[in-house]
C-alpha cells in the first residue's frame, strides 16, 4: 500500500477544501447581498462553504483503506497504480492537436493527427498501425462530417 | 484570354472595385439560434435581397452570450460589405455594458437599414386591478417594492423597458427574471406574479392574458382597446428595433448599395408578409441616417438605465 | 376522453398520409443514426436541418423534426453503454451501469433493455401526451419557484448517493457539480460568474464537454495501457445478446417507475429528459433493497433512466405546445419551427391546430414502431463493435469525442474544455471520488438556484415560503426525512469500525 493510497482522503479533502475556498473568494467578489436581495455571490459562497466543510469531513472520517470499495470507474482503480505518461501524453497531445490542426490546416489531417498519435500511447500498437488507422478514421470521417453532416471545417486547408 | 481576364480584374482600381460590389456571395449573420422570429425576418430579407445583389445571401447563425459572440464575429470581419450582422438594438446599447469580455463597443458597427421594430407590453391576469400604468403606478406607491413583475432575464429589453418606466413614475417594483415570455404569462396567470412585461410577438393572440399597456407611441392595430404608454403620460416608448449592420468603417459606396437593396427588400410582398405574421407593425423601414440617429438616441438612454440597475 | 379518441383517429388520418409518413420516416431515420453516431448532437442536427423546412408544409416539418428528436434517443444509449461514452445528455446517466454491464459480456442484454425501457416509455409518454394535454395549465399553476426548488433539492439529496463510495464524498461532488452549473451569465442579474474573461464561458459550460471529459477522457486516460483493458473483458456470446426472462422481470418494474418519474418531469414546465433521467436513477437506487448493486451493471439503473427518458421525451412536447415553456433546448428549437409556421404555442393549439397536435401525436405511435423495427436487429451489430482492440477503439472514439463536444456549439473552446475535465476527472479517480454526482448538480444545479432566488424574491426573504404552500412541504419534508435517514444510517455503521467488505459485486 503506497503512502499516496493511505493518505488518500487527506487530499481529496484538501482539493475540496482549495476549490470551496475559490469559490468563496471569487464569489463574495460578486456580493453576497442578503435573503431579501440576494446577490450573484451567494450561491458560490454558500456552494463554497460547504466544499470546504465537506473537505474537512473528508479529513476526519477517513474511509478504511481502499479494498474493493467503489462503483463503475474506480473499479479497476486500485489495480491500476500509477498514472501511464506514455498513455497521458499521447491523449492530450492527440487532442491539442486536433484543435489546432482542425482550423488551420483542415479535418482530414486534423482528424489524422489525432488518431494516430492518440493509438500510438499504447505500446503495441506499431506506427504502421497508427498509421493506417488514422488515415481510415480520417476517410470517414471526412465522408461522414464535411460531405453528410456539414461541420464548419475546410476538408484540407487551401485544396478542399 | 483567360489570364488576360484575370490581369484586368487584378489590374482595376478601387474606385471600379467599388461599383462592382458585390463580386461574392453577401454573408448577414444571425447571432442567434435558428428558429425564433428574428431569425425568420433575416432570412426572409436575405432572400428578396439576393436578386437585387445578384449574389447569394446566405445566412449563418452563431449564438451563445445573448447575440455576443456571433457579433463579435462580425466586428471583427474585414469592413468590405461582405459580412453583415442582422441584431437588434441592444447589440449596440447593451452588450457592451453587460458583456464586456465580448469586447463589442457602441460604435463596432455601422447601421445600414432598420427592418425591424418590437414593441413591449405589460400582461396581467384578466382579474387584476392593474388595467393601465396610471393604475400600476398607484398600486406601486401604496405597496413600495411589493409587486412584482416577471421578465425573460436580467437586462432583457423588457427589463430596461420596466426600469426605465419606474424611473419616470417614481416607483419601485420587485423584478423576478425568468427565461421566456413563455414562462413568465405562465406565472402571470397562476397569480404568482403581479404582472409581466413581454414582448409583444410573444401574445400572438392567446385570449387567457390581458395586455394592460403597450410601451409605443400609438396604439397597437390588433389591440385597438389597449392604452400606449405616452398617451398615458408617460414619456417612454422602448421598442427593441433594429436591422441590418456592417462592421465600422465600411466604404460609404458599399453602405449606399446595401441600403438601397434593403429598402427594396423591405418594401418588397414576401417581407411584409412574413413581418405581418411576426406581428411587426406596417412601417418598420428606416435608412441609414434616421436608423443611426435612433440608435443613439438609444444607446444613451440605455446607459442611464444600466447605471441606475448597477446602483441598486 | 371521447374527444381524445376521436382527435387521435383524426391525427392518424394525417400521419398516415404518405407524404407526412415519409417525412416521419425520415425524421427517424436521421434522429436515430444522430443517435448512435457520437460525433453529432440532436441539438445541431435540427438546428442545420430547421431552415430547410421552411419550405415545407407546417406538419410535415414537424414530424419530421420531432422524429429526430424522439428517433435519437434510440441511438443515444449505444455509446454509454458499450463505449462509457455519455454523447447524449440524457442518456449520461445510463453509463453508471451500463458500462459495468458491458464489462460483463451483457451489453447486449443492456440494449435489449433500453429497447423494452423506450417503448413502454414513450408510449406512456404519448398516452400521457392525449390525456393530459388539457390539465397541463392546472399543473403548471401548481408548480411555481417554490415548488420546483423543493423538488431540485429532493433530487439532489437522493442522487448525492448516485454512486457508490463515501457519502461525504457524494455530497462534495454534488456541491461541485453545482459549483460548474453556475459558470456564466447570471439569469438573476446579468452579470458574469466564474468566466474569467472567456467569452466562451458566458453561456455556461458545455454539458456534454464535462460529460465526454470526466467520464470519456478520463476513462481513456485510465485504461489505455492497463494490463487487462476493461473493455476487452466483454466477451461475445450470442445466447447473452437477448434478455432473459429474469433480467425481464427485474426490468419491469424499473421501467414502470422510470415511466412514471419521466412522465411526472415532463408535465412540470421546464422540466426536460436529462433532468428526468437523473432523478429516476436516484430515485431507483434508493428505493432498491440491495443499492450496493448500483454502479455494478444493476439492470434497473440502466431500465429506469432509459424509460424515463423516453416517456420525458414525449411528455415533454405539452407544455412546450400548450404553454410555450420548452423542457430544454431542443425543445426550445421545435417550439421555434412552430412559430416559424405561424402556429402560436398556446392553451388553445390543441383546439386551433388539430392538424398539427393530434397529427404529431399519431406520428409519435407510427415513428415509434418503426424505431423499434429500425433498432432491435441492430443490437448485435453494435455489440460486435466490440471485438475491435481496445487500442484501436480508443483513438478512434477520442476523435469522436473531440468533434461531438465541437459540434455541440460549433466552439473549439469546449474541446479544450473537455480535455481539462479528462485530467481532472482522472485526479477525482485516483482520490477516490465519483464523478457521476458532479453531472447531477450541473444538470440540477441552475435550476435551484434560478427557482430559490426567484422564491425569495416573490416571498420578500422568508424562508417560510417553501412550508407554506403543500407541494412544496410535500418535497421539503422528504428532503429532511432522507437527510435524517443518511446520517443515522452513517452513525449505526460507524459504531463497528471495520465496515462490511464490498467485494462480493467486483
Amino acid at each position: 500500500m503506497s503512502r499516496f493510497q493511505n493518505n488518500r482522503d487527506y487530499y481529496a479533502g484538501a482539493l475540496m477544501a482549495l476549490i470551496g475556498a475559490g469559490a468563496i473568494v471569487e464569489g463574495s467578489s460578486y456580493g453576497v447581498g442578503k435573503l431579501t436581495a440576494m446577490g450573484s455571490g451567494f450561491f458560490p459562497v454558500a456552494l463554497g462553504v460547504g466544499l470546504v466543510a465537506m473537505g474537512g469531513l473528508m479529513a476526519v472520517f477517513r474511509a478504511p483503506a481502499p479494498a474493493g470499495e467503489s462503483g463503475s470507474h474506480a473499479q479497476s482503480l486500485h489495480a491500476a497504480g500509477p498514472p501511464d505518461w506514455r498513455g497521458a501524453l499521447a491523449i492530450a497531445l492527440s487532442v491539442v492537436l486536433f484543435i489546432a490542426l482542425a482550423k488551420m490546416a483542415g479535418l482530414f489531417p486534423a482528424i489524422f493527427a489525432c488518431v494516430s498519435v492518440a493509438a500510438l500511447g499504447t505500446r503495441a500498437t506499431t506506427l504502421r498501425e497508427a498509421a493506417l488507422l488514422g488515415l481510415a478514421v480520417a476517410v470517414f470521417g471526412v465522408l461522414v462530417f464535411s460531405l453528410g453532416l456539414k461541420v464548419q471545417f475546410p476538408i484540407l486547408r487551401g485544396i478542399l | 484570354m483567360f489570364r488576360r481576364q484575370a490581369l484586368a480584374m487584378l489590374a482595376a482600381p478601387l474606385a471600379h472595385a467599388q461599383e462592382a460590389f458585390p463580386t461574392r456571395p453577401v454573408q448577414i449573420i444571425l447571432p442567434y439560434a435558428p428558429g425564433n422570429t428574428t431569425d425568420l425576418l433575416v432570412r426572409a430579407l436575405a432572400a428578396e435581397m439576393t436578386p437585387l445583389l445578384g449574389r447569394p445571401v446566405p445566412v449563418m447563425n452563431r449564438e451563445g452570450a445573448a447575440g455576443a459572440v456571433g457579433s463579435a464575429v462580425a466586428a471583427r470581419a474585414a469592413p468590405d460589405g461582405y459580412t453583415l450582422l442582422f441584431v437588434p438594438a441592444l447589440v449596440a446599447s447593451v452588450l457592451p455594458v453587460t458583456q464586456p469580455s465580448s469586447g463589442l463597443r457602441a460604435d463596432s458597427f455601422r447601421p445600414i437599414c432598420q427592418t425591424f421594430n418590437n414593441t413591449m407590453a405589460v400582461v396581467t391576469r384578466p382579474d387584476s386591478p392593474v388595467t393601465d400604468l396610471r393604475a400600476l403606478q398607484a398600486l406601486a406607491r401604496a405597496r413600495p417594492g411589493g409587486v412584482t413583475y416577471g421578465t425573460l432575464g436580467a437586462t432583457s429589453i423588457p427589463h430596461l423597458a420596466m426600469e426605465q418606466w419606474m424611473a419616470v413614475a417614481g416607483v419601485e417594483l420587485t423584478h423576478v427574471p425568468f427565461r421566456s415570455d413563455g414562462a413568465v404569462m405562465t406565472e402571470v396567470l397562476a397569480g404568482r406574479l403581479d404582472l409581466g412585461a413581454i414582448v409583444l410577438g410573444s401574445l400572438a393572440g392567446r385570449p387567457d392574458i390581458r395586455v394592460a399597456t403597450v410601451f409605443d407611441a400609438t396604439r397597437h392595430r390588433d389591440l385597438p382597446d389597449t392604452p400606449n404608454a405616452i398617451e398615458q403620460g408617460f414619456d417612454v416608448a422602448p421598442a427593441s428595433f433594429g436591422g441590418l449592420f456592417v462592421p465600422a468603417g465600411t466604404p460609404d459606396a458599399v453602405v449606399n448599395r446595401l441600403e438601397a437593396a434593403c429598402a427594396a427588400a423591405v418594401a418588397s410582398t414576401g417581407y411584409r408578409q412574413v413581418a405581418r405574421n411576426g406581428g411587426q407593425p406596417e412601417n418598420t423601414y428606416l435608412g441609414a441616417a434616421d436608423f443611426t440617429r435612433r440608435l443613439q438616441d438609444d444607446v444613451a438612454i440605455k446607459a442611464a438605465i444600466l447605471h441606475r440597475i448597477t446602483l441598486n | 376522453m371521447d374527444a381524445g379518441l376521436v382527435g387521435l383517429m383524426h391525427g392518424f388520418s394525417i400521419a398516415l398520409d404518405p407524404h407526412n409518413l415519409m417525412w416521419c420516416f425520415l425524421g427517424v431515420l436521421i434522429g436515430n443514426m444522430v443517435g448512435v453516431l457520437p460525433g453529432m448532437g440532436v441539438l445541431s442536427t435540427i438546428s442545420i436541418l430547421l431552415p430547410l423546412t421552411f419550405a415545407m408544409k407546417p406538419v410535415a416539418a414537424l414530424l419530421m423534426l420531432s422524429g429526430i428528436y424522439y428517433g435519437a434517443q434510440y441511438g443515444g444509449a449505444i455509446c454509454s453503454i458499450l463505449l462509457n461514452l455519455p454523447c447524449h445528455p440524457p442518456h449520461a446517466v445510463t453509463c453508471l451501469d451500463g458500462f459495468p454491464m458491458t464489462r460483463q459480456g451483457r451489453g447486449g442484454v443492456a440494449l435489449g433493455i433500453t429497447m423494452l425501457a423506450a417503448i413502454i416509455g414513450a408510449a406512456f409518454g404519448i398516452i400521457q401526451m392525449i390525456f393530459m394535454a388539457p390539465y397541463i395549465a392546472n399543473i403548471a399553476f401548481k408548480f411555481g419557484p417554490q415548488e420546483i426548488c423543493a423538488l431540485m433539492l429532493l433530487g439532489l439529496l437522493a442522487g448525492s448517493t448516485l454512486a457508490k463510495g463515501s457519502p461525504i464524498k457524494g455530497v462534495a461532488m454534488t456541491l461541485f457539480g453545482i459549483l460548474l452549473s453556475l459558470v456564466g451569465t447570471d439569469v438573476n442579474t446579468g452579470s458574469e460568474r466564474f468566466t474569467f474573461g472567456f467569452l466562451e464561458l458566458s453561456d455556461g459550460m458545455e454539458l456534454v464537454a464535462v460529460s465526454l471529459g470526466l467520464f470519456g477522457i478520463a476513462e481513456f486516460l485510465k485504461s489505455v495501457n492497463s494490463l487487462s483493458p476493461t473493455v476487452k473483458a466483454a466477451k461475445l456470446s450470442y445466447r447473452d445478446l437477448r434478455p432473459s426472462g429474469r433480467d425481464v422481470r427485474q426490468a419491469l418494474p424499473a421501467i414502470f417507475r422510470g415511466t412514471f418519474i419521466g412522465s411526472l418531469c415532463s408535465l412540470i414546465p421546464g422540466t426536460g429528459p436529462t433532468i428526468a433521467s437523473f432523478i429516476a436513477y436516484a430515485t431507483e437506487k434508493k428505493l432498491s433493497k440491495t443499492p450496493e448493486r448500483f454502479g455494478h451493471g444493476a439492470i434497473e439503473g440502466v431500465a429506469s433512466p432509459e424509460a424515463s427518458t423516453h416517456s420525458a421525451v414525449q411528455g415533454d412536447f405539452i407544455p412546450t405546445m400548450s404553454l410555450g415553456i420548452p423542457g430544454d433546448a431542443v425543445m426550445a428549437l421545435l417550439l421555434g419551427a412552430l412559430m416559424i409556421h405561424g402556429i402560436q404555442p398556446g392553451p388553445r393549439l390543441i383546439v386551433e391546430q388539430p392538424d398539427i397536435f393530434w397529427g404529431l401525436i399519431a406520428s409519435f405511435w407510427i415513428g415509434n414502431i418503426m424505431l423499434v423495427f429500425l433498432n432491435v436487429p441492430m443490437i448485435s451489430v453494435w455489440v460486435k463493435l466490440l471485438s475491435v482492440p481496445y487500442r484501436f477503439l480508443y483513438p478512434t472514439a477520442l476523435f469522436f469525442v473531440c468533434i461531438g463536444v465541437f459540434a455541440a456549439r460549433n466552439e473549439m473552446f469546449d474541446v479544450a474544455a473537455t480535455l481539462a475535465f479528462g485530467a481532472f476527472g482522472y485526479l477525482l479517480l485516483q482520490l477516490g471520488f465519483e464523478p457521476a454526482p458532479i453531472l447531477l448538480g450541473f444538470v440540477l444545479g441552475p435550476r435551484l438556484e434560478e427557482n430559490f432566488r426567484r422564491s425569495v424574491l416573490l416571498s420578500r426573504g422568508s424562508l417560510e415560503t417553501f412550508i407554506d404552500r403543500p407541494i412544496s412541504a410535500f418535497f421539503v419534508g422528504l428532503s429532511v426525512l432522507l437527510v435524517v435517514a443518511q446520517v443515522y444510517a452513517a452513525l449505526r455503521k460507524a459504531k463497528p469500525p471495520v465496515r462490511v467488505p464490498e467485494a462480493a459485486f467486483d
